[in-house]
């Protein structure tokens, strides 16, 4: 059981990690605040949102699933990231 | 909710549980001993010191550290506290160099003792790598916390109540899902703050260039309020006056509580004083509370604060006084929040402990060989820690100062846990094991608290610091009389077939 969650683990975070790269960026640059509250609602929010997309992927009903979950949250964030999150 | 989604919540909860369980006791204890090491800065020192006598004014007490060597030119005078009655003298990092009595002005001999744990909990001896990499183990603990909180959700009319007489496991599954359920606030302030402590450091470095495109260093200046460089002007003709300056002060702010005091090029007739410290209401650290004074005049100069500035930044300022329990702004139930914020730290470290016994039990029972591991694992360095840090107590509370002690200390802490993980890789029955690291733990810091009653006593001439004695002999005791054998009834229950157990 523990081996089967370590895999799923690897695929939440493999997935988490990058679109909440991207998520950070995209607050960070256009999040509606000065540049201090921009930068540290861009790391609370992504905080908040990474877990809550890391406990969405983890309890996926198998790993097929839990990898469209991950995949999901990264098509949705990395053309924000890269439409908006550039200067 | 329905069967399947509710059984993939509970494989979550135990899966993350036994993969990270271990690391995770680790993080807990290395940070709830981090708690008490911050409030055990007097402790360490000699038991006279806390026996309350008139002081040297500041303006004396610098002087005495410049004649000792000490450079005043960026320094940071940590004021006496309650927990630390010693004055500190710091450099520019932060890095402090000499401690005096206050009353006497003489010099302290360090009291970092013990810091092993406290640097394991900050950075697994790995810096800023170590930093982030620590702080990941609070997203860990959210999500446990969260699959917990969902499996168990149902329970919250028993909750309070632990079963007896029905078996060791019962008992310790009533036990770990009535401190889940009760210590739930705490565990997601502890791993939400956790989280941001490395993260939140790692977002300003990483992020800074975003919100600030072409000049990220505004960030930083922004976010700790900071002055203009102090120019040159020349060597001064008089000292100014610190206590003066403290004094006017505190007469301009009386609900700001100074803890520091920052000396910006000391000996320049330009030379600036900024007080540090934390404002009353105000959830925040000196880091971020600060008043700014010209040296020469006593002129104010500036005010930095967290009060009127944005939600999200204000949130983050709060993330550190509400880790490192620091409630000196509440007021009077400060001291109460912050024991109580301990206590839920060692909860926290017996929450990891019975859910790891509980999946241990229940795989070694279905003959799974990864029960032996965890078994192995969780045995040498959780009881190795726990036995390794009441060693580290008392020896260093009994032994006499000195440098060579200190790293004789060091040493002593990593031999004791390594070779309590090597013990329990290499012994049959890890539970009688167990047992000894927590019976020879439980006499280690019920030693260390008589020690240190016995030298207070001694050299004082009454118990000084007796809260901490005594809090030290309780946790003894708790150890010494949870490693007794568990009763032969007691092991009969604990063998009921697991589709009649409740987890």
């Amino acid at each position: 059981m523990a081996s089967g969650w370590g895999a799923r683990a690897a695929i939440a975070i493999g997935g988490v990690l990058p679109g909440a790269v991207a998520l950070a960026i995209t607050l960070a640059r256009h999040y509606p605040a000065d540049g201090l509250n921009r930068l540290y609602a861009a790391v609370l929010l992504t905080l908040a949102a990474s877990v809550a997309v890391l406990l969405w992927v983890l309890v996926a009903p198998g790993r097929r699933q839990a990898a469209w979950r991950a995949g999901a949250w990264l098509a949705v964030l990395v053309p924000c990231a890269m439409l908006w999150g550039g200067r | 909710m329905d069967a399947s989604s509710r059984s993939r919540w509970r494989a979550l909860h135990r899966g993350a549980g036994a993969l990270f369980g271990v690391v995770l006791f680790v993080v807990l204890f290395s940070g709830a001993w981090s708690l008490a090491f911050d409030s055990m800065q007097g402790w360490w020192r000699p038991p006279a010191l806390a026996v309350a006598r008139p002081t040297l004014p500041l303006d004396a007490l610098v002087a005495r550290a410049a004649s000792l060597g000490v450079a005043l030119r960026d320094a940071r005078i940590v004021l006496p506290r309650p927990d630390d009655p010693a004055i500190r003298f710091c450099d520019a990092r932060q890095t402090c160099t000499l401690a005096l009595d206050p009353a006497t002005g003489a010099p302290l001999p360090d009291a970092a003792r013990a810091t092993s744990i406290v640097t394991l909990h900050k950075t697994l001896f790995a810096g800023f790598p170590g930093r982030i990499f620590v702080s990941l183990w609070g997203i860990v603990l959210l999500v446990l916390i969260v699959a917990g909180v969902v499996v168990h959700r149902k329970r919250w009319p028993d909750a309070a109540r632990i079963r007896r007489g029905h078996g060791l496991r019962i008992a310790l599954f009533d036990l770990h899902a009535w401190i889940g359920l009760w210590g739930t606030p705490w565990l997601v302030l502890f791993a939400f703050t956790g989280a941001l402590s490395g993260l939140g450091a790692l977002g300003t470095v990483a992020l800074a260039g975003v919100a600030y495109p072409g000049q990220p260093q505004r960030a930083f200046a922004e976010l700790l309020g900071g002055s203009l460089p102090v120019e040159a002007g020349g060597p001064w003709r008089h000292a100014p006056d610190l206590d003066a300056l403290l004094r006017r002060d505190a007469a301009r702010r009386p609900d700001f509580r100074p803890e520091a005091v920052a000396l910006q090029r000391w000996g320049d007739v330009n030379a600036r004083v900024e007080i540090a410290g934390t404002t009353a209401g105000l959830p925040s650290t000196a880091v971020f509370e600060h008043h700014l004074y010209r040296a020469a005049d006593g002129q104010w100069l500036a005010d930095a604060t967290s009060r009127g500035r944005g939600f999200w930044l204000r949130a983050f300022i709060a993330v550190q006084p509400l880790h490192f329990a620091q409630y000196g702004w509440v007021g009077a139930a400060g001291g109460v929040l912050r024991v109580l914020h301990f206590l839920m730290g060692l909860a926290a470290c017996a929450l990891c402990a019975t859910g790891l016994h509980l999946w241990i039990e229940r795989r070694r029972a279905q003959r799974d060989r990864a029960a032996d591991l965890l078994a192995a694992a969780a045995v040498g360095v959780c009881g190795g820690l726990v036995l390794a840090g009441g060693v580290l107590l008392f020896a260093g509370r009994a032994l006499p100062d000195g440098v060579h002690v200190d790293h004789a200390l060091a040493l002593l802490f990593r031999v004791v846990w390594g070779g309590a993980i090597a013990l329990a890789a290499c012994v049959a029955d890890r539970a009688a094991w167990l047992r000894v690291l927590m019976r020879a733990a439980g006499v280690a810091y019920a030693l260390a608290g008589a020690t240190h009653c016995a030298i207070a006593l001694l050299g004082a001439g009454r118990p000084v610091y007796w809260p901490i004695d005594a809090a030290l002999v309780a946790f003894g005791a708790l150890l010494l009389r949870a490693a007794r054998r568990p009763r032969r009834d007691a092991m009969l229950a604990a063998r009921v077939p697991a589709g009649a157990e409740p987890f």
